[in-house]
């Protein structure tokens, strides 16, 4: 167990220092220069020179990545060139939209898919089963950013009951922001409702099926109970693992739902700062977000293994 | 049949008149107004800062200059009278009695004194150093006069002090310009709430007897314009001066609690052209385009409306314009003919280039890629993102066509310079321009740059299409807010709230 | 010829239901965006700025958009930017990731270990933050975003080859052949790859629907097809904008997608179904 650990971490970091050189790389190749996006067209010489020294863009590409590095980990990601904040104040004000826009999805997502995934393997073949996977191919079908339009156009182009994007902030609307986050939680959490809703059903059946549950009903223990107890605890496993391993999918899922309703989110963030190449915002995003898949993708791992024994380590 | 002129004349002068009484309605004293502001200035000192956020919150309200740029466009005294020497060197400002800062320091020649030797020292490190590179020489005649003399003559210097980047300070505060400015404006600052709002309260003693007419200005930071829209919807805000879309617009309008002026701005719209490729190097070439677009259907298909057209490289609000647009009226037939003149009678094929990021730009290059199919010239559509069009287009000239906006005021010199994304080299166009900067008799001056307008015109450098408009969009009750937007501010000294 | 290897010898295939429809939806989309190059009721780019927002009606049956064009006949055209940027994403996956899974499956040891660490850094990097990243170096366009999607791709198909590779070299005819002396490349071409292909087929028409939400999803950014060049995404991008004066934009091209993508996952169901019910295919990524 603590050889496969420390073989994990070590993967792991590895990855991340891959990841950073990859995205650092990425950057430098990146056409346009900073100084001059900044200062738009009406720049002269001497500005432009003047700012790119006070922005660090004169140095060597091998001490700007040292440099950088060094405030990763020391948590200094440096300062963004369009809105001269730290970009760790930035990132951190932009995951207040978009952490509670994630588990806000996931709720969703689970509320929908997990009832109608079992009910839909308890009534297999028959009527209730054919709605739900009928449902739920819908949802695989429909892209998430239409789904937001649509929303956005019954329910606030048409009945006005919820505002058609923008983000009001938690501190003097809390209400209102989590209004504001309602439509596009709902069509996040519509797609990845569908995909759960599948995998639950489908592992239900295959535990239904098992051994063990035929042994559990056939000493008489009520159905309910071999249903919940038994069937749902170990049909659960793999459906969270997929919850986790979409860490990285939800995330790109925000990046068009924030575009689609307006919202300050990182994926906003990132997407903005790409186009007015604000290179530390991108840098901290990506990596951010590389980080974050990563690090989950190993936890859920880690979480996989330990919640189902019959996996052995490598 | 006098009778009727007679009738037509009374109903004339009663809509005028009513139209008149409405503006000059009696303003009321009092009330807080919250204005939507898209982007959060960066630090509020707008000479060592390009952001155009700065001057939107603290020209004209918290700062002010020698001189001012007034609602139709013309340079106005602000702080100072001047009088300009017969030789064009020599400017005396003669400064208003009895001016306090808000710190209650009274503005004196010092003050402006320290003002331009910070603006000309290169440690402060200003972002348009040019604006202030003829002067010679600044001397104290005493504490309400005093003298600038410039190197050479140039047209344009007074102009230049109306920016906000010439605001006069006092060498006390000089070092909180950026956090919490000290100036001469009608309203003083209150507080930065970072991330949220700019809050501004009435100065009492503002050197303009009677103003303002407001106790207190909010601007509020609300990034997003759907964000914005639904706030003056929900009432949070008063108005929003700048960066409505047209179809936002569009809808606010039929809103009866709102109101939306279709002011001009200083933005010229224009479809840049590459004279020194082929065949844009072709004047006849490019007159052709010049006819095949229809200006009028491209500001209602990619404007829904809303834009001034125009005719040659200069904004409707600047006192030298002359209205150009009949050079080239629509007719795609004489387009057809010339392009057969120059060679093409099939068209030819050629790639433009639009600006991702600003809608206008991408849905005015689309249309005009449709008009010009219509006389044979075929065009290749690429959007690219703003990093790479500064990189490419503006800087390596790598383009054929491109449509863009430029919303530096007064600024045809750039068709002087060969070296300029447009590659237009004209020796008579740069000598003129010389002579216009150089003189200093204002009548013709203004022939002269009349001049320019029209060279530039007639050699239809680029396509000249349309001024963006202002659209600030309000409550109803919101009165004498600016609908032309000549300088890059939102004056808020003379705005008052209806009761 | 063992189970496995069965595409070829379906019987009956249309009493599966999902391959029925799934078939239908496909063939009608080939048909549109075929018809589309030779016949649409108007010319899908050409402006005509004084019938802007029409609503559906005789004239245009979907209605116009904000320059006048006609609705129909831009979502006709769309198709075939669709199936061309699919296929094209799904040939750069298969190509690749066919090729690389099976040196893994062959090597083992660190050739594999290399590979399939590569392909969980891939896998895990949200494709279309990638895209984006892409895109903005080499410029946004149709074919930088058919490279964007099909490089996301190769990890998923690798990781199938690999997967149901492993298990078809430890079958006895493969040692059989391998005892007599068949060269590797010749295994890998007549026993290996014809028994994956129909897992391979199955991906491959769900990783084609993926490539066309994806391309949608680039598109609405503003990073995919280039205008005038009707695309169901970006046309729902400007849809979004004129929201407020004709819903009817922001209808009918999300339509043609949910659509085409529900038949080419009904299609990709029903040929799992037919071929290998216990086939587990890669969950759906967005």
């Amino acid at each position: 167990m603590t050889a496969y650990l420390l073989k994990r971490s070590l993967t792991l970091l590895i990855t991340l220092i891959l990841v950073s050189i990859v995205i650092f790389a990425v950057l430098m190749v990146l056409p346009g220069d900073p100084a001059q996006i900044i200062l738009g067209i009406h720049a002269t010489p001497e500005s432009l020179q003047n700012l790119r020294r006070q922005l660090g863009l004169n140095q060597p590409i091998l001490t700007q990545y040292l440099n950088y590095m060094r405030g990763f980990f020391t948590g200094d990601l440096g300062h963004s060139i369009t809105y001269e904040v730290s970009v760790i104040s930035l990132i951190l004000q932009r995951l207040q939209v978009t952490i509670p826009l994630t588990i806000l999805s996931i709720l969703f997502a689970i509320f929908l898919s997990i009832p109608s995934g079992i009910y839909a393997s308890l009534h297999r073949n028959r009527p209730g089963d054919y709605g739900v996977m009928i449902l739920s191919q819908i949802g695989l079908a429909v892209p998430a950013f239409w789904a937001g339009i649509l929303l956005i156009l019954l329910f606030a182009v048409t009945l006005h009951w919820f505002p058609a994007g923008g983000f009001q902030s938690w501190q003097s609307h809390p209400m209102g922001a989590l209004k504001s986050l309602l439509l596009p939680a709902l069509s996040l959490g519509f797609v990845r409702a569908a995909v759960l809703a599948r995998m639950t059903r489908s592992s239900m059946l295959e535990v239904l099926g098992e051994d063990f549950i035929r042994t559990a009903r056939s000493k008489g223990l009520p159905r309910r109970r071999v249903v919940y107890k038994h069937a749902f605890r170990n049909a659960i496993i793999p459906v969270i693992t997929l919850i986790g391993l979409q860490t990285g999918d939800l995330l790109a899922g925000a990046i068009i739902i924030e575009n689609v309703f307006h919202l300050p989110g990182v994926g906003r963030l990132v997407f903005e700062a790409i186009g007015q190449r604000d290179l530390p915002v991108i840098q901290g995003v990506v990596l951010l977000i590389a980080t974050m898949i990563v690090v989950v993708n190993f936890l859920v791992d880690l979480a996989y293994r330990y919640l189902d024994p019959r996996i052995r380590y490598e | 049949m006098k009778k009727w002129l007679f009738l037509i004349w009374i109903g004339l002068t009663f809509i005028l008149s009513s139209t008149i009484t409405q503006a000059q309605q009696k303003p009321v004293y009092g009330g807080s107004l919250t204005i939507a502001q898209g982007v959060e200035p960066p630090g509020l000192d707008p000479t060592t800062n390009p952001s155009a956020a700065i001057p939107r919150v603290i020209y004209s309200n918290v700062m002010e200059g020698l001189v001012k740029i007034d609602r139709d466009g013309k340079v106005v005294p602000a702080l100072a009278q001047y009088q300009i020497s017969k030789d064009g060197k020599e400017y005396t400002f003669s400064l208003k009695k009895g001016v306090k800062f808000h710190d209650g320091k009274s503005l004196t020649s010092e003050e402006v004194k320290f003002t331009f030797d910070r603006l000309m020292d290169p440690k402060t490190g200003i972002v348009h150093p040019e604006y202030y590179k003829d002067i010679e020489s600044i001397q104290i005649i005493d504490p309400y006069t005093l003298k600038i003399r410039l190197k050479n003559v140039n047209a344009r210097f007074l102009f230049n002090l109306a920016r906000p980047d010439s605001i006069i300070i006092h060498s006390q505060v000089a070092d909180k310009l950026k956090t919490a400015p000290v100036g001469t404006g009608p309203f003083r600052f209150v507080e930065w709430v970072r991330g949220d709002r700019i809050v501004l309260e009435k100065f009492g003693d503002y050197h303009r007897k009677g103003l303002p007419y407001l106790d207190k200005v909010t601007f509020k930071f609300i990034g997003d314009p759907s964000a914005q829209i639904a706030s003056l919807r929900a009432g949070d805000i008063d108005v929003i001066g700048y960066d409505v879309s047209p179809e936002n617009a569009l809808l606010l309008e039929k809103d009866p609690r709102f109101k939306v002026y279709n002011g001009y701005t200083t933005t010229e719209v224009i479809l840049s052209t590459n004279n020194s490729r082929k065949p844009f190097d072709d004047v006849r070439v490019r007159r052709a385009m010049a006819y095949a677009i229809d200006r009028e259907a491209l500001i209602k298909g990619a404007m829904s409306g809303y834009g001034t057209p125009i005719g040659s490289h200069m904004d409707p609000g600047n006192p030298y314009y002359i209205d150009l647009t009949k050079i080239y009226p629509y007719n795609p037939e004489k387009a057809k003919q010339l392009l057969s003149e120059a060679g093409y009678p099939n068209g030819f094929e050629a790639v433009i280039k639009l600006p991702e990021r600003f809608a206008y730009a991408r849905r005015t290059g689309e249309i005009i890629a449709d008009m010009l199919s219509k006389v044979g010239i075929r065009l290749k559509i690429e959007l690219v993102e703003w990093g790479q069009w500064i990189d490419r287009i503006f800087k390596n000239a790598d383009y054929d066509l491109t449509v863009i906006g430029h919303a530096e005021p007064f600024d045809i010199d750039i068709y002087a310079n060969p070296k300029y994304y447009f590659r237009y080299d004209n020796p008579k166009f740069q000598e003129t321009l010389k002579k216009a900067e150089a003189e200093i008799h204002p009548k013709i001056r203004k022939e002269l740059y009349a001049t320019l307008q029209r060279m530039i015109a007639e050699d239809a450098v680029n396509g000249f299409l349309f001024v963006l408009p202002s659209l600030p969009v309000m409550k109803k009750e919101v009165m004498n807010w600016w609908k032309d937007y000549p300088m890059t501010c939102q004056d808020v000294s003379e705005v008052w709230i209806q009761k | 010829m063992n189970k496995l290897f069965s595409p070829f010898i379906i019987h009956r295939p249309f009493r599966n239901i999902n391959f029925t429809l799934g078939f239908l939806i496909t063939i009608t989309l080939l048909f549109t965006a075929i018809l589309s190059l030779i016949y649409t009721p108007y010319d899908p780019n050409r402006m005509n700025l004084s019938k802007r927002f029409l609503p559906p009606n005789a004239e245009h049956w979907l209605g116009t958009d904000q320059y006048g064009r006609d609705i129909l006949s831009r979502v006709m055209r769309g198709a075939v930017n669709s199936i061309v940027v699919g296929l094209v994403a799904v040939s750069i996956g298969m190509g690749f990731g066919v090729f690389l899974g099976s040196l893994a499956a062959f090597y083992r040891k660190w050739v594999d270990e290399i590979i399939m660490r590569i392909s969980d850094v891939l896998y895990g990097f949200p494709a279309v933050l990638s895209a984006i990243l892409i895109t903005s170096i080499f410029g946004p366009g149709i074919i930088n975003s058919m490279m964007a999607i099909g490089i996301f791709n190769i990890p998923i198909f690798a990781r199938l080859t690999r997967a149901t590779s492993l298990s078809i070299w430890e079958r006895d005819y493969v040692t059989a052949a391998r005892a007599i002396g068949r060269r590797n490349t010749g295994i890998i071409w007549k026993y290996i790859l014809p028994n994956i292909l129909s897992a391979l087929i199955v991906q491959g028409t769900v990783q084609f629907a993926i490539a066309i939400l994806a391309e949608a999803g680039l598109s609405y950014l503003g990073l995919g097809t280039q205008p005038p060049h009707p695309s169901w995404g970006r046309m729902l991008n400007e849809a979004q904008t004129f929201m407020g004066i004709s819903p009817y934009l922001a209808i009918f091209p999300g339509c043609a997608i949910a659509l085409t993508v529900l038949g080419l996952n009904l299609l990709g169901d029903g040929l799992r179904d037919m071929m290998d019910p216990k086939l587990s295919r890669i969950q759906i990524r967005i």
